[in-house]
């Protein structure tokens, strides 16, 4: 008897289908919020180059309605990223003493110290 | 007492007859106790022997019975029908596999994969530990144990979008079962897997969604093996640059 | 067929952008993006202060580092999620697109803090 193999396609909307794909294309739409910041970024390093004059104006620019509201949004998504690559990494990289296996939760919480540390440390350095 | 029922929704395909599958549905007795797999059976036996679908052990070891029970990947066999009743519930065969027949998929693209990354254990044919036991200490042995509890489900293939949107990715189980033999102490083709691992379908597709993880009825993690072969392979680039190369 | 991919090199500074993103990138955009903006810590990114931060070779490196690694990791997911979307046409474009926005941000970002270190 001949064979049909029947092949089923997959919609574009695949990643609306259940918790775990939202959650994961969530992460996934950081990169051009992150990518855009580091633009913002880079703009700031180089008008800083230019002089004052040009360094006060993108810290004015900064102020505009439509720069905060993309900070907020990039920000939200940024932490998305920020817990689901804290969660994942003890995944990638486990660490083992002896018969021991350190259990995920100590690494991810090592993890989120480091994350909380970075922030206390950079409030402390960037208080004038 | 009327005694209690439950629908059960099943996408039937007959090569012979259908162009395209559709839903046919069975009223079923209802008992507390029944795994979807028992309301197969039940159908097979009493309703309709014309419907296809795989298992064998009815306990969760053979790896034959997975399919999509509402639209998530499941071993048949530990899904229950109280977890879904009153509500119907909805079979289809595992996702991202050609369907051969009603719940029946096609897996020869699995098999040829699995095949390709050598899952066992190789070791030089002048290798001294020829003549002796191959001892692996407890230490040695938690490194790779829970990927060896794999039962070649597929569920995980079920679960993986970026198998979906490309069938030619060496896929989770596939993987995970070539990282099982390369932590292996007692292994030496570590070499050998990682030139498959290495190329553009090997391990690179999988983008870490996690769900293959998520869905595996055996705890193995396949997605942890998957990101640990990465790094793997991003050392072994790193090397490929140094001037002299291992002899092979 | 056993061709070797050079994934294994975009996904280690894939990687690293990862990690380093995931633990500093909310913590400025915070700062930079909404604190400053709205005047909390007065004068904190000031001309002279940011001028002291960034001539200094190791703030000037530690900056370097952030901009290149975090627009290699975004890029590289951006153009993973193009995949992930359905973009089948034009896919070698978007691969040029996404890692030469990269590689150009990354070059700027060396030029710029260079001239200012040397100055």
């Amino acid at each position: 008897m001949n064979r049909k193999p029947y092949i089923r396609k997959i919609p574009t909307t695949w990643w609306l289908q259940n918790g775990s794909y939202r959650a994961y294309m969530l992460r996934e739409f950081s990169s051009p919020f992150i990518a855009i910041y580091t633009g913002v970024l880079l703009v700031g390093v180089i008008r800083l180059y230019q002089g004052p004059e040009a360094y006060d104006a993108w810290l004015t620019a900064l102020q505009s309605p439509l720069s905060i509201g993309f900070s907020v949004i990039a920000l939200a998504l940024a932490l998305c990223h920020s817990l689901s690559w804290l969660k994942l990494l003890p995944q990638v990289m486990p660490i083992q003493f002896g018969e021991t296996k350190v259990p995920q939760a100590v690494l991810v919480g090592i993890h989120y110290a480091v994350f909380i540390t970075v922030l206390i440390i950079a409030i402390v350095v960037i208080k004038p | 007492m009327p005694e209690l029922t439950i629908d059960i929704e099943v996408l039937r395909y007959r090569p012979e007859t259908d162009d395209e599958p559709s839903y046919q549905t069975y009223t079923v007795p209802y008992q507390d106790d029944w795994s979807v797999l028992d309301a197969l059976n039940h159908i097979k036996d009493h309703m309709d022997g014309s419907i296809s679908y795989r298992w064998s052990c009815h306990m969760a070891v053979c790896g034959s019975c997975g399919m999509m029970i509402d639209d998530v990947p499941h071993l048949s066999c530990k899904t229950f029908l109280r977890d879904y009743y009153p509500n119907k519930v909805k079979l289809d065969p595992l996702a991202n596999f050609p369907i051969e027949r009603d719940l029946v998929v096609n897996i020869e693209g699995f098999l040829e994969k699995l095949e390709s990354v050598k899952p066992y254990l190789i070791h030089a044919p002048d290798d001294p530990l020829n003549e002796t036991e191959y001892l692996e200490t407890p230490a040695e042995l938690i490194r790779f144990k829970q990927y060896t509890m794999c039962i070649n489900c597929l569920l995980c293939y079920s679960a993986c979008p970026e198998f979906a949107l490309d069938p030619d990715f060496t896929g989770p189980a596939a993987l995970t079962l070539a990282h099982r033999y390369n932590v292996d102490a007692r292994d030496q083709g570590t070499a050998e897997r990682t030139r498959i691992m290495n190329t553009e379908k090997g391990v690179w597709p999988c983008m870490f969604v996690g769900a293959c993880s998520e869905v595996c009825p055996k705890q193995v993690d396949p997605a942890a093996a998957v990101q640990q072969i990465k790094v793997a392979s991003v050392f072994d680039w790193y090397k490929s640059l140094l001037p002299f190369q291992d002899g092979e | 067929m056993e061709k070797r991919s050079n994934e294994g090199f975009i996904w280690s500074l894939f990687a690293a952008g990862g990690e380093l993103t995931a633990l500093i990138t909310p913590t400025m955009i915070f700062i930079t993006g909404i604190a400053i903006p709205l005047g909390l810590f007065q004068g904190a990114m000031s001309y002279e202060r940011m001028l002291v931060f960034l001539t200094n070779p190791i703030g000037a490196i530690i900056l370097f580092g952030v901009i290149m690694l975090s627009s290699c990791h975004a890029m590289h997911r951006f153009y993973k999620t193009l995949f992930d979307l359905g973009v089948r046409q034009g896919l070698g474009l978007w691969s040029v697109l996404s890692y030469g926005t990269a590689a150009l941000a990354t070059v700027i970002a060396f030029v710029v803090l260079l001239l200012l270190v040397v100055r």
